[in-house]
């Protein structure tokens, strides 16, 4: 029970700052989700690909997101994503709260450290 | 060499060997079973697909053409096991609905009652009900069954379930149904029952039918039609062994008495012959039986087991068990294929113009011979007539038989008894031996004839038919009286008045060149129509000189004169004045005027010389 306590805690705290992440990618350009794949596992922040997907939908579908289609010369067309007004808000929401956490959340743990 | 599928995901067409194909298509539904429930749930399964058609083209070169196991198992590496996603979605969703979930993984979902569509004998109604309860599905039927046909229960109520309650038509419902979480373990392990079925499904008749609305439908029907006809069997096949069962018992019952044990020893050739007419006709007749409920049961609960060697040795069994019963009937009823008559003829001489015949009853009759039930014997022919019981002697059998009298015309002066033994037997000199051990005795004693009334047959004899039959041939002229106790003697003996045996005792008959006539039958006597004079008539009778009203018969001379008409009695003289004209009996010759006024005499010839004798 512990084990699987600590790995779903991780798993939690992955996936809270995907969000993130997504968005922050996507600011810096478009991208179809294999790109966006591509460098995410760099942070190695997503563990299975398969998590990406439900993922991005629900983001276009709260308007955080768009798409358009795009032909491919080596596969089927890509669905390139890009950030919406209010996703662009959104983000700066979301990063703005990030800093007052990590620096919240840093502080706690340096003391714990401490102790 | 392996046989490949070509598929086509997101557009892209790929080779794909068998095994691959397999993995990948219940990777994808389990994924899709998951996502169904989900906003956006194909859009999402789109860009999967679309990112496992990337996956596997960087998989395929000019060299390798085709889509492999372990490419398909590197793909779902990558994307990562459906339980894995799933977390993800959970984890967006609101605080409550999150609170809600989380409890209905951790407490046992509330079942719900559906009817099963994948395990259904007629709609589903008693596998859902077994889910529901968790208990196996056979015993429900069972129940139900039972209920139904025994237990008053209505089959409209099935009918009513049948319609009120769902089918379990996606595979949340068949999770409710068993009370399982819906879970995607649970979701992705029943997508693979399912996927699994689906392919036996098609590899037992494939290109057969589709499940269609239509088809379901009349499939449906030829269920209901199909069972009803199972239920008949069962129905026919339970009547049937109620009667099979018995009379088993009551043969074993009857076994058990003595009086059936006798018989049988005494038809039967040998004590094994009647085992083996008993093994054969349970054979016979059980095999048919138990094939019927067999059968019907089968049909009834769709059980598709057939056991060739099963049905192979009981047939064989049965025809086994029918030459066997066809056998022993042969033997048995063989025994009884000849016939045989053993004719004796007695002279009876010095015994005047009137013979009285008396019976030697059967209790006199048995006190010569050593029989140790003579009360039974005798008990049995007071009761039965022309018919056999047996006799026990030191533990031997014999057959008794009632001995019969008739009585006709001589062609001759003398009276002769002729006395037939006749016996059954296998072939004719058999018969006749069967014959020769009959057992029977008459005496004359003066003008008396006296017959026994059974015959016996030598001890451990078979029973073969045995009878005995005598002729009594009695000369134009003579008088014949029946005892009262010869009355189950006679064997419808024929006379000129039609009388019945039982009204010819106790009275006097003459032969005449017509037959029997009756000389003392008051009422009897000529017209046999109102033989039931028997009733209480009053009439006028003169005798002596005194008139008398008299309400009873009586036999004496005199004159009567009654509703049937006048009557004239004498010692040999009878005059009848009724409606149908005047009858004047005589010793010597009998004159009739009937109403149309013909007149015919008859007179009666040799008379004389007989009593000169």
């Amino acid at each position: 029970m512990e084990q699987v306590n600590t790995e779903n805690t991780k798993a939690q705290m992955r996936k809270g700052v995907l969000e993130l992440c997504i968005l922050s990618i996507l600011s810096q350009g478009d991208a179809y989700p294999t790109e966006i794949i591509d460098k995410l596992k760099d942070t190695k922040l997503v563990v299975v690909e398969g998590t990406l997907y439900p993922l991005l939908t629900r983001l276009k579908n709260t308007g955080l997101l768009g798409y358009r289609w795009e032909e491919s010369n080596s596969g089927p067309p890509r669905k390139y994503y890009k950030l919406t007004e209010i996703g662009e808000q959104y983000l700066k929401e979301l990063q703005i709260s990030w800093e007052e956490l990590v620096s919240a959340v840093n502080s706690t743990i340096e003391k714990g450290k401490k102790l | 060499m392996n046989k490949t599928v070509t598929i086509n995901i997101s557009g892209i067409i790929f080779h794909i060997e068998e095994d691959a194909y397999q993995t990948l298509s219940n990777y994808l539904s389990t994924i899709k079973g998951y996502f169904s429930k989900t906003d956006g749930g194909n859009e999402i399964m789109a860009d999967i697909e679309a990112r496992i058609a990337e996956l596997l083209q960087q998989k395929i070169s000019v060299n390798k053409q085709v889509v492999l196991m372990n490419d398909v198992e590197n793909v779902m590496q990558i994307m990562g096991k459906p339980e894995e996603f799933a977390g993800d979605e959970n984890t967006h969703k609101s605080n409550d609905e999150e609170a809600n979930n989380s409890n209905a993984s951790h407490e046992k979902i509330k079942r719900r009652l559906f009817r099963n569509p994948d395990e259904k004998a007629i709609g589903g109604v008693c596998s859902g009900l077994a889910a529901y309860f968790d208990v196996d599905t056979v015993w429900v039927r069972l129940a139900m069954f039972l209920l139904i046909f025994f237990g008053g229960l209505s089959l409209w109520v099935y009918i009513v379930m049948w319609i009120i309650i769902p089918e379990a038509k996606t595979t949340a419902d068949r999770l409710a149904m068993r009370g399982e979480p819906a879970t995607i373990d649970n979701i992705s392990k029943t997508v693979k029952e399912e996927a699994a079925d689906l392919k036996n499904r098609y590899a037992k008749n494939f290109g057969k039918n589709v499940r269609n609305g239509a088809h379901s439908a009349a499939s449906t029907l030829g269920n209901v039609i199909g069972r009803l006809f199972g239920l008949f069997l069962v129905f026919i096949g339970g009547v049937l062994l109620i009667a099979y069962v018995s009379s088993i018992f009551g043969i074993s019952v009857a076994d058990s008495s003595s009086d059936f044990t006798n018989w049988k020893s005494v038809i039967f050739n040998s004590g094994s012959y009647y085992v083996w007419a008993i093994i054969s006709f349970i054979i016979v007749f059980g095999i048919p039986v138990f094939m019927l409920l067999y059968t019907g049961i089968k049909i009834l609960f769709k059980i598709h087991y057939s056991n060739r060697w099963l049905n192979y040795s009981l047939g064989f069994l049965w025809l086994l068990g029918f030459i066997l019963g066809f056998y022993i009937t042969v033997k048995t009823v063989k025994q009884f294929s000849e016939t045989s008559k053993i004719k004796e003829t007695y002279q009876l001489h010095n015994m005047g113009d009137t013979i009285v015949v008396k019976l030697n009853p059967s209790a006199e009759v048995l006190k010569n011979y050593a029989f140790e039930n003579i009360e039974e014997i005798e008990t049995h022919f007071q009761k039965n007539h022309n018919n056999y019981y047996l006799g026990e002697s030191k533990s031997n059998l014999s057959i008794i038989g009632q001995a019969n009298l008739d009585v006709v015309e001589s062609n001759s002066d003398s009276i002769e008894l002729i006395v037939y033994n006749s016996a059954q037997g296998l072939n004719k000199q058999d018969a006749n031996q069967n014959a020769k051990s009959i057992k029977y005795k008459f005496t004359q004693n003066g003008n008396q004839i006296i017959f026994d009334e059974i015959f016996t047959v030598i001890a451990d004899q078979k029973f073969r038919a045995q009878r005995v039959n005598m002729r009594l041939k009695l000369p134009i002229g003579k008088v014949i009286y029946f005892d009262k106790s010869v009355k189950y003697l006679l064997d419808d003996v024929s006379n000129i008045t039609n009388t019945w045996d039982g009204d010819m005792v106790g009275r006097r008959w003459k032969m005449t060149d017509k037959g029997l006539a009756c000389i003392d039958c008051n009422g009897l006597d000529s017209d046999s129509d109102d033989e039931d004079g028997e009733s209480v008539s009053k009439k006028i009778v003169i005798q002596n000189g005194e008139v008398i009203i008299d309400e009873t018969k009586t036999h004496s001379n005199g004159v009567s004169i009654d509703d049937d008409g006048i009557k004239i009695k004498g010692k040999d003289t009878k005059i009848k004045i009724d409606e149908n004209g005047i009858k004047v009996n005589d010793k010597d010759a009998n004159v009739k005027i009937d109403e149309n006024g013909h007149i015919k005499i008859k007179t009666i010839k040799h008379k004389k010389e007989k009593e000169g004798e």
